[in-house]
């Protein structure tokens, strides 16, 4: 290896790139590009709604999503039409875009709507999922949390980003703990106290795209 | 505090051919899942073991065996890495029809482990539920916020308030396992074999 190579690229290498080696990077380029760096950036949420009014604390949650989001905020709302009507509201709270899935059937079924939701945070590529305090949030963050063989913080508060990498606190019967996700995706279920106050700016634009998905898991 | 020390035929249970039942739970008894174990028991007649976290902890007086998963290794070990372990009991220990969850790791819920489980051993995970019965057609019809639904053979459940049977938690000797009893490697389980990591931050 020459003098000034660190990465074995060069032509003086063994097996070095000089002479015949068309498919390796330039010398020298191989100390630019660190390949074990996690690319998923952003945050999806998941937006539950009833009869397409969204949960009480779904401005909270978006809110709190735009303010640690490193990247986009994207959001998963299942329901039919009804939903159209809450699209400015959704996206003056923050979300970029908004995926809308649809099926015939409406009803509320775990694994399906987890399989879906993990299939639009494969293709962002998110970093964060974010689910509110609810009942169906913890079973969709359970299941994605599993599908995705990832770390999962229940009711957890107090979230931001440290050193890359997502941190909470989280109140316990015997003190308060610190997490700190070790990878990506992190899945998180935000407490539904403490959210920050809902800031929403009746200007913004976002994107819809709407996605049907199947009931088979 | 009165401890009871009695041998549990562990090797009975695990040849028991009929339904099985599986209570996860750590040094704390939760009483739902406790009661929720029992009524299965009750209903399908079949036999109970209570699987604890830890080195140490109440098992059920009505317990048909008791595990002790036991391994310094084990320590701080987050849902996923809990999820594993309970995963490979399950599989190489004792496998049954139904586990109920009642314990977690810190900074995770019952709801949550039940998925790792369910995702792990083919079962079908049933979150949240208050109340469980036999319908007429000798499957099992749950209870889950407000609504009846039935199960499939072989469920893992989380349990969510309701009226269960009272079960009397009870110091037993059991089998304890460990990381080798289990065919788990050391990078699968505790602080290694977790992506989330847990500080005392306040006490």
């Amino acid at each position: 290896m020459s003098e000034g190579c660190s990465g074995g690229s060069c032509s003086t290498c063994p097996g070095g790139s000089g002479s015949d080696g068309e498919d390796r990077l330039p010398p020298g380029m191989l100390e630019h590009y660190d390949l074990n760096t996690d690319t998923r950036k952003g945050i999806l949420v998941f937006i539950q709604t009833e009869d397409g009014v969204p949960d009480a604390s779904t401005a909270g949650i978006l809110t709190l999503a735009r303010n640690i989001s490193d990247d986009r905020v994207f959001a998963t709302a299942f329901g039919g039409v009804e939903i159209k009507e809450r699209f400015k509201e959704i996206f003056a709270l923050g979300v970029d875009t908004l995926y809308h899935m649809r099926n015939r059937d409406r009803g509320y079924r775990p694994l399906p709507w987890a399989s879906a939701i993990m299939e639009v945070a494969e293709r962002v590529n998110a970093a964060v999922l974010l689910f509110p305090d609810t009942r169906a949030g913890e079973e969709l963050a359970s299941l994605c949390a599993a599908k995705a063989d990832a770390g999962i913080c229940v009711r957890c508060m107090d979230l931001r980003m440290e050193n890359g990498t997502m941190a909470a606190k989280k109140d316990l019967d015997t003190g308060t703990i610190g997490v700190r996700f070790v990878s990506r995706p992190a899945v998180i279920v935000a407490s539904s106290t403490g959210l920050p106050a809902p800031v929403s700016d009746p200007g913004r634009k976002g994107t819809v795209i709407n996605r049907p998905y199947s009931l088979e898991e | 505090m009165i401890i009871i020390k009695d041998e549990t035929d562990t090797k009975e249970a695990e040849s028991y051919e009929g339904v099985r039942i599986l209570l996860l739970t750590n040094g704390n008894m939760n009483g739902d899942a406790a009661g929720a174990a029992l009524r299965l028991r009750n209903i399908t007649g079949g036999k109970m073991a209570v699987a604890i976290l830890g080195h140490s902890g109440e098992s059920l007086r009505e317990a048909d065996a008791t595990y002790y998963l036991d391994d310094p290794v084990f320590a701080d070990s987050d849902c996923r890495a809990s999820g594993r372990i309970s995963v490979a009991l399950i599989k190489k220990v004792f496998p049954c029809d139904y586990v109920v969850c009642g314990t977690s790791s810190a900074e995770g819920s019952p709801s949550s482990l039940a998925a790792r489980i369910a995702l792990g051993c083919d079962m079908e995970p049933v979150f949240n539920i208050s109340g469980i019965d036999r319908s007429d057609d000798g499957s099992l019809r749950i209870i889950q916020n407000g609504t009846e639904s039935k199960v499939s053979w072989k469920a893992v459940f989380s349990v969510s308030g309701g009226r269960w049977p009272e079960a009397v938690a009870e110091i037993r000797e059991g089998r304890h396992l460990n990381r080798i009893d289990l065919g788990l490697g050391v990078f699968s389980v505790g602080a290694k074999g977790s992506k989330v990591l847990i500080s005392k931050e306040v006490s």
